[in-house]
């Protein structure tokens, strides 16, 4: 198991190195000037082509591509992000404001879709062929199928205009008002697990059944042992090696509809510091965003990969 | 629990050998879903191609004395706020969102299944080169990639096609890969290697009429979610410029007045729904009817 886990964490390195070259090289591959980055466009149209040589020198702008990279990698590790143009603050006090919130709803979401969607996939799959497995597939089919922001401009009209139950935008911590932020987390909440339940559940329902067909279950089943014992402890546990992966590479989806789902409901989170920022072109800050993000990502896919590995010794070996 | 244990289906003898065609057909037009589906997409395909004999409005062209209608007999679906067609505007949405669809897959299919190819064959340093950059790829979420991809190349339908499409190169590129290395155990390839077939050989004659099959439904399966993807972006004002119509940004159009006129962000996305799901539906169907580990039985 450790040599298995250590094979990973450095697989989970080498991936995040190509990520920040990936992001790195992306500015500035694609056509634009870096320069942009430093400065809002309005600074940049102004200055004279003089003062741009002279900039380009300060920043490092005027040596090799691998040597600006190379001196740009180390602040990482810092938390130096660069200097946001549009919030005219350092990205890291950004991000340090933002991030906990986009995590908060995330995470929420994450849970909540991993519980709906595990618990209807095996539902579906025990009831093979009811009226309730019907269901269930059809909702998970629209589930996978909605376009979140409309599903979020639909609920906020819904219930927060029509029947006024909920407040319609906005974020308040829940250490502030308690009641109050449990309003308003409930339909963003909605909207970015919704897609999550219709996928795991999916998967859930497919695994069990195949499942279910293995000679072991078979055997379980010979030896009289209750339904429960054998659902929760033969069916799931198998099924679960699956639906882990799939609700590993779920989370990138979830943190990506964040972009959409805190553009509707007026989050301050990181998905909508994004949007603000592709809006003004603030480079350093969809930059940082991206990469934080990506590290996010992997990061999970590796503990995804550790927990897989031990629940399912056969991976170990691979 | 279940009253009929599904165990019972295994000990059944072998079923008897269905032609493949026959199988197919009754697997995949069996379902009323996928019918369902079917007619959708043509539907929406007939849209989308015949978009401007079939619009009854000028999708583009302002009316300020028709803003905002309801639904009626001369406007189907209403007006906007400068009183263009809603029905007009959600036939030319069904053209963009097509075109930006359909152009991504194409790249991202290309990019993505010869990177998939070259790792799987070549195996080794190659493959751990290109499959490692792929795997940082696909650390990325698709939205956000396009996000950040079209902001650096700016607005418009052709760079948008080129986000979304990057955004697909990492998917493809595994699953080529992973069709290539178990295409590569075959006892043929052997045969083909031992009678001095060079690699242009293996891989155009070879490896590549076996790989790609199964692949093409899972190369269709992404259009559902690229389209989706494309909403997310023209929704959040990335994408085609105005007046252009693509239903994401007639939702946010529509966001701006939902308190009052519903209809307007109702409809694109009712239209999205429709497609996405048909799509899937159809998708799936494709590849149960398909599966080769049912080959033979019904």
């Amino acid at each position: 198991m450790i040599t298995y886990a250590t094979r990973r964490l450095l697989l989970a390195v080498i991936t995040i190195l190509l990520v920040t070259l990936i992001v790195f090289f992306m500015v500035r591959i694609l056509p634009g000037d870096p320069l942009l980055m430093m400065m809002s466009r309005d600074q940049y149209t102004s200055v004279s082509p003089e003062q741009l040589q002279i900039l380009r020198h300060q920043y490092g702008l005027d040596k090799p591509v691998i040597v600006q990279y190379i001196r740009w990698l180390p602040g990482l590790f810092h938390g130096d992000f660069g200097k946001s143009t549009s919030h005219l603050e350092p990205v890291s006090t950004l991000l340090a404001r933002r991030v906990p919130v986009s995590l908060y709803l995330g995470l929420v979401s994450f849970v909540i879709a991993n519980i709906l969607g595990i618990l209807a996939g095996t539902i579906s799959a025990l009831r093979r062929g009811t009226k309730i497995d019907m269901v269930v597939t059809i909702l998970a089919n629209i589930g996978v199928t909605i376009p979140i922001f409309w599903m979020g401009i639909m609920l906020i009209y819904v219930f927060g205009f029509r029947l006024g139950w909920l407040p319609t935008n906005g974020y308040i911590s829940p250490f502030e008002n308690f009641w109050l932020s449990i309003k308003l987390m409930i339909m963003p909440v909605a909207c970015e697990s919704v897609f999550t339940i219709g996928a795991i559940s999916r998967q859930t329902r497919s695994s069990m059944l195949e499942v279910i067909r293995q000679d072991y279950i078979r055997t379980a089943r010979a030896k009289g042992l209750r339904e429960r014992t054998l659902v929760m402890r033969h069916v799931l546990k198998n099924g679960l090696i699956t639906i882990t992966t799939l609700s590993g590479m779920q989370l990138s989806s979830i943190i990506g509809g964040t972009v959409l789902i805190e553009t509707v409901f007026n989050i301050p989170g990181m998905g909508r510091l994004a949007v603000d920022a592709v809006r003004s072109l603030d480079y350093t800050v969809i930059q940082a965003v991206v990469l934080l993000i990506a590290i996010m990502v992997t990061s999970i896919n590796f503990l995804v990969d550790i927990s897989y590995g031990w629940l399912d010794p056969r991976i170990r070996y691979n | 629990m279940s009253k009929e244990s599904p165990v019972s289906l295994s000990f059944s003898e072998a079923p008897p050998r269905v032609s493949e065609l026959r199988r197919f057909t009754r697997v995949f037009f069996g379902r009323k879903l996928v019918l369902f589906g079917l007619i959708i997409i043509l539907i929406t395909v007939i849209a989308a191609v015949f978009a401007p004999l079939l619009a009854p409005y000028d999708p583009y062209k302002p009316d300020l004395d028709n803003t905002l209608l309801s639904p009626n007999w001369h406007h189907l679906l209403g007006t906007d706020a400068i009183g263009r067609d809603t029905l007009s505007r959600l036939i030319f949405g069904a053209r963009t969102s097509m075109l930006v669809g359909i152009s991504a897959i194409c790249i991202g299919a290309a990019v993505g299944l010869t990177l998939g190819l070259v790792a799987g064959y070549f195996g080794g340093i190659t493959n751990l080169i290109i499959m490692r950059f792929i795997d940082a790829l696909m650390s990325f979420p698709m939205i956000l990639f396009a996000l950040a991809i079209a902001s650096l190349l700016g607005e418009g339908l052709k760079n948008i096609i080129i986000a979304l499409g990057v955004g697909l190169v990492p998917m493809y590129a595994r699953l080529m890969c992973g069709q290539v290395l178990s295409v590569k155990e075959n006892d043929y390839i052997m045969a083909g290697r031992s009678m001095g077939a060079g690699n242009g050989r293996m891989i155009w004659h070879h490896i590549l009429p076996n790989c790609l099959p199964p692949l093409i439904v899972m190369v269709t399966l992404m259009l559902g979610s690229t389209i989706l993807a494309e909403a997310g972006l023209s929704f959040l004002g990335v994408g085609i410029r105005p007046p252009g119509a693509a239903w994401g940004s007639m939702i946010n159009d529509g966001y701006q007045r939902i308190r009052t006129y519903p209809i307007l962000s109702f409809a694109p996305g009712v239209a999205i729904m429709l497609v996405v799901f048909s799509l899937n539906m159809v998708g799936d169907g494709l590849r149960d009817a398909l599966d080769p580990r049912l080959r033979g039985t019904i």
